[in-house]
């Protein structure tokens, strides 16, 4: 807590950096593309994460209940996943994650085979 | 008429909630017994009422009932502090 | 400028939320409404004035079977409508590609009741799941609307995990305006996230098979291929369906039946979907012509009970009047979360790209989505009343009305916003909504004073409704007028 404080403290107290306003626009125009193409990534890997788990779930004996069961999953997860691969950008963590659980979904239409 | 209820006990909460935080709603604090009956009404009385409503109108209905009545009694609670607050304010 | 998680699930629930929003703003508007898609129906066809629901007599039903046959013979599949709380006639309804319209018959004595034809309540409902283009495409891009809707949910209750308790009933009125619109879009946002969370869900599962099928979608052109006209059904006609009802409603033990449906074998008749919160759609069959009851298995696996759970608390048809209102104020207060989002995002904006086409482009469509709707949604209404009830098409032409109100209030929109002069068109659009919204129970008394007396609780609700909006329109329009844009 007391760390937290003096930490925000110091951000408040600390001169910004200074930088030229056209290094700060790069700056700005850089993220700004890291981060439409990092949630354009994490859109696709999520869809393509949820379509297998549904397959997943689906494959094998079970018929219509285990297609909803994975749809319910699947859809419930989906956002979930958006948010983890474009939230946790450091090391790409949050895309590996959710290509994880893919590789978890993919095992099952695996095992189910 | 249970809905009704149920918008009392969550606004009664919620005025036990605004208590317990008084300096971000600009209430005077209580004392640290009303704080402990404070804190008590604050988590009694949601789920009394959830109890209350899914006995009287079933699971499904009655919980809709009570996240509706958490919504209204939340939106009535913030009205009625926001406007104390401003006529308090009023020179 | 320090990347942080707070900043990133900033940026996604803007820029998510904004380009949603503004399509997800008009779903959760024409959604609440289309709560009361059959109580607008009948107050859209102001010739029917049964109060309250009577057994379909054995005279109705086959009046209704014949009505059924003959449309069979044109190529036209339909099926029988059973009187309920909400709707107390006998319908016999086919789909036109946007909504269940057809023939409406006296319960009693199986007479068709001369009712003008309308797009009714239908056109919110139509609306709210295709946005008016088509079963295909427009449900895609509504269940992929639902789906940003969920993430910005998760993004935005991340940003503000820390002060989520706190300050769930936070409401600065009299703090800097920026920050009384963000108090606002918060109090709403929270204290709504569970309305807003189930219908958001629950709406994406509806449609689930569009979203993650489990096997590869058929190629586009397959599935423009029309289906095969129905088959003639002769027997149709022959079969009493009274003795068929009184055995289905003895078998649907607990659930009142609401549809009969014909195949060329078989007469199904369904439970209404007001019997439980569960859509069931548990249903006798009959055998045709002879009538004989088929066996039917009702029983659902726990999963298949959750998906009906889910169905049924989207569509909400098993709600009481009082859950029903509960359900349209809860929409209504979504509309506005989503609605003070957009401003919001522009707001923020203004200072550093208030002179940018695209920031004014934003402003243009935020004015023709959050005033120009309810106005296009009003005109529809006194259209309804204004349009001849005899004329041929009209339901194409309250549908016209609907739409081209809108257009025009798009381009007056974005006519006025592009010049920079944003604070003329939302003053002007809410005016309109104003005039639009009084002028709603003035047209329903001068034009149809019987049904007014005859349904006052039903006028009075739409009415009241309509000057509900115009006064809330024309406070934003005086409280804008004081402020400045």
């Amino acid at each position: 807590m007391w760390h937290k404080h003096t930490m925000q403290m110091r951000r408040i107290n600390e001169p910004a950096p200074r930088t030229r306003p056209s290094d700060r626009r790069a700056h700005t125009a850089r993220l700004n593309r890291n981060r439409v193409a990092c949630a354009v990534v994490a859109c696709l890997l999520a869809y393509g994460v949820a379509r297998l788990l549904v397959a997943g779930i689906a494959a094998g004996a079970g018929g219509t209940d285990r297609v909803h069961l994975g749809q319910m999953i699947a859809l419930l997860g989906l956002p979930v996943m958006v948010v983890v691969g474009f939230g946790a950008w450091k090391r790409h963590a949050g895309l590996l994650m959710v290509g994880a659980c893919g590789c978890l979904a993919a095992g099952l239409i695996l095992f189910a085979a | 008429m249970t809905f009704v209820l149920l918008l009392a006990l969550w606004l009664a909460t919620f005025m036990c909630h605004a208590a317990l935080w008084s300096a971000r709603y600009g209430l005077p604090t209580p004392g640290p017994t009303g704080q402990r009956l404070a804190r008590m009404m604050r988590l009694g009385l949601p789920t009394g009422g959830l109890g209350l409503a899914v006995s009287i109108q079933g699971p499904v209905m009655g919980l809709l009932s009570w996240f509706a009545a958490l919504s209204f009694a939340g939106l009535l609670a913030a009205s009625l502090l926001a406007v104390g607050r401003r006529l308090a304010n009023r020179p | 400028m320090r990347e942080t998680l707070r900043t990133r699930l900033g940026w996604l629930h803007g820029w998510f939320g904004y380009g949603a929003g503004l399509v997800l703003t008009c779903i959760f508007a024409t959604g609440s409404v289309a709560v009361f898609n059959m109580e607008i129906t009948r107050w859209m066809q102001p010739e029917l004035r049964l109060t309250a629901p009577v057994q379909p007599g054995a005279p109705a039903l086959d009046a209704a079977a014949h009505l059924v046959a003959a449309g069979q013979a044109r190529g036209v599949s339909a099926f029988i409508a059973l009187p309920s709380a909400r709707s107390p006639t006998l319908d016999v309804l086919h789909y036109n590609g946007h909504e269940f319209v057809g023939a409406r018959l006296d319960p009693a004595t199986g007479a068709v009741i001369p009712a003008r034809i309308t797009a009714g309540g239908g056109l919110f409902y139509n609306f709210h799941h295709t946005l008016f283009l088509g079963p295909q495409v427009g449900t895609i891009i509504v269940n992929i609307a639902g789906m940003i809707l969920l993430v910005a949910i998760i993004s935005g209750v991340v940003i503000h995990l820390h002060a989520l308790v706190p300050d769930i009933i936070l409401l600065r009125l009299s703090t800097a305006r920026l920050r009384a619109w963000l108090d606002a879009h918060l109090l709403m946002g929270v204290l709504f996230l569970p309305f807003m969370v189930m219908m958001a869900y629950t709406g994406v599962l509806v449609k689930a098979d569009m979203i993650v099928p489990v096997t590869p979608r058929p190629a586009a052109r397959s599935v423009q291929v029309p289906a095969p006209p129905p088959a003639p059904m002769p027997e149709m006609a022959r079969v009493q369906l009274a003795p068929l009802l009184a055995q289905a409603r003895a078998s649907l033990a607990g659930q009142e039946p609401g549809f009969i449906l014909f195949a060329p074998q078989r007469v199904s008749i369904f439970a209404g979907d007001a019997s439980s919160a569960f859509l069931t759609r548990d249903h006798a069959d009959f055998s045709l012509p002879e009538g004989r009851p088929l066996p039917v298995d009702t029983t659902a696996t726990p999963i298949a009970r959750t998906m009906q759970l889910m169905h049924g608390l989207h569509y909400a048809r098993f709600a009481p009047p009082g859950l029903r209102w509960l359900y349209f104020l809860s929409g209504l207060c979504g509309t506005a979360v989503m609605a003070s989002g957009l401003v919001l995002f522009v707001m923020k904006r203004r200072r550093h790209a208030g002179h940018r086409w695209a920031y004014r482009l934003a402003d243009g469509l935020n004015v023709t989505v959050i005033a120009g709707l309810p106005a296009a949604m009003l005109a529809f209404l006194a259209g309804n009343r204004l349009v001849p009830a005899s004329l041929t098409g009209r339901e194409d032409w309250e549908t016209g009305i609907f739409f081209t109100v809108w257009a025009l209030c798009a381009s007056h929109a974005l006519f006025n916003t592009l010049r920079g002069q944003a604070h003329h068109a939302w003053r002007a659009q809410l005016g309109l909504v104003g005039l639009l919204g009084t002028s709603l129970p003035v047209i329903d008394l001068l034009c149809c004073p019987a049904a007014f007396h005859a349904l006052p609780g039903l006028h009075m609700a739409v009415d009241g409704l309509g000057s509900g909006a115009a006064i809330m329109a024309l406070y934003a329009r005086h409280r804008l007028g004081r402020r400045g844009a």
